[in-house]
């Protein structure tokens, strides 16, 4: 199952580098252009095609018109739209059903890290559960208090 | 050194005349000097460095490593006094730190026990704001910023990009009209400091939001054209000015353009 493994910040990046080239350029043009290397950007680059933000058509990326939505909008507006899209995975759309079971509709981060180790088994644990806190505060989908333990929806 | 070809700013979409804006300067900096004093000797830091700022203004130093582009950002704060000269703001000579004026640091400077929430309350806290109303300002920023639904994160918990975006909402929080900038962008990986870069020009857009005058250092020549309205160059230690360049570039700019290489070029020449 698939979880964004890139920072939110890094997305926003990626697109808007994708714009000043007019929307269409080759992914290793990006990577020499920053000075990255090409495997550090692929990451960005699945989280930006999964959530429909680009399209990857025989090494060029190309920018979708939720992608150009997104970069058009307010900082805050874009939220919304990061929110919607979240909501279209199945990770979120799982745990988001998970933490409603819960009697308190609380749950501890033993629970989400024992959630997640049945149902991401190409990382650590540890790994998806920064990621999922993470991209479920960007999106505004859970809230999640560590020093008293509990994660809850937003 | 001149503004040729340069007569209308369409800065946050507020046009004026080079000359009106030359009447109205909101800060002065007048033949400032500054010497450190190392192991009993002298080290000259800053040499008679003068300029002033006007409203709208997106104005950014730029100079070798050492010329001494951070202690005059520190200098026009008012966080160190300079040895000679003075700075002038609104026409009042300034004496300790201006509360007009707020810092986004290169290293975040956040406090690692306190949440977001908590970070950029403190510089409201620092001026007396009352606890609720500080919170729905401290709130309202953290939106504005797009920090929205970290409220209660640590910074431990934040990727270098939101926390700049929280130095960034400490420092808005408070209202300033000259927001001071010191790297705010070289301690980021370049992908995220891309998005960072739009994000404040997006925030600096708009007309009816502080601040009206950003000062940024920096030592990445292509930012500072690319987000600014006027380059000051400094020389190797002591710094003095050796050139002031208008960027005559319409917004939004495009990146490749051959005008905003030819500048990057001329400031790069500049700074060797």
């Amino acid at each position: 199952m698939f979880i964004p493994k890139a920072h939110y910040s890094h997305l926003v990046g990626l697109l808007e580098v994708l714009d000043d080239f007019s929307g269409r350029v080759d992914a290793a043009k990006i990577a020499d252009e920053l000075n990255l290397e090409l495997d550090d950007l692929l990451p960005v680059i699945e989280v930006a095609e999964i959530l429909g933000f680009l399209k990857v058509e025989s090494g060029d990326v190309l920018l979708t018109s939720d992608g150009l939505n997104f970069l058009s909008d307010g900082i805050r507006s874009r939220k919304n739209l990061l929110r919607e899209k979240l909501l279209n995975l199945d990770i979120f759309k799982k745990l988001i059903d998970f933490i409603n079971k819960k009697e308190d509709k609380v749950v501890t981060k033993e629970e989400l890290l024992i959630f997640l180790a049945e149902e991401i088994h190409d990382i650590d644990s540890e790994l998806a559960f920064k990621w999922i806190i993470e991209w479920g505060r960007h999106g505004l989908l859970i809230r999640y208090d560590s020093k008293e333990d509990k994660i809850k929806l937003y | 050194m001149s503004g040729e070809g340069y007569t209308k700013w369409s800065w946050r979409g507020i046009e004026l005349s080079t000359e009106e804006k030359m009447l109205t300067p909101i800060l002065e900096v007048k033949n400032v000097s500054k010497e450190f004093h190392l192991h009993n000797r002298k080290v000259p830091i800053l040499r008679d460095v003068s300029f002033s700022v006007h409203e709208n203004e997106f104005l950014t130093i730029v100079g070798p490593s050492g010329c001494g582009k951070s202690t005059l950002l520190r200098i026009i704060m008012g966080l160190v006094p300079p040895d000679k000269g003075e700075i002038i703001y609104k026409g009042e000579r300034v004496k300790g730190v201006n509360p007009h004026m707020s810092m986004v640091f290169q290293s975040f400077a956040l406090l690692p026990w306190l949440s977001v929430l908590e970070n950029v309350e403190l510089g409201l806290e620092a001026q007396g704001i009352p606890k609720e109303k500080r919170r729905n300002k401290a709130l309202k920023i953290i939106q504005e910023v797009g920090l929205e639904g970290f409220e209660d994160a640590y910074p431990r918990e934040l990727s270098g990009g939101m926390k700049q975006r929280v130095g960034l909402a400490r420092a808005l929080a408070t209202d300033p009209e000259i927001l001071l900038m010191d790297e705010p962008f070289s301690s980021l990986d370049p992908l995220i400091a891309e998005g960072l870069r739009e994000e404040i020009l997006k925030l600096w857009s708009d007309k009816f939001a502080s601040p009206e005058i950003v000062i940024m250092v920096t030592h990445n020549v292509e930012e500072a054209v690319y987000l600014s309205d006027r380059v000051i160059v400094l020389s190797h230690r002591p710094g003095t000015i050796v050139a002031e360049l208008y960027i005559d570039l319409l917004r939004p700019r495009d990146k490749r353009s051959q005008k905003l290489y030819e500048l990057v070029d001329k400031i790069t020449s500049l700074i060797a």
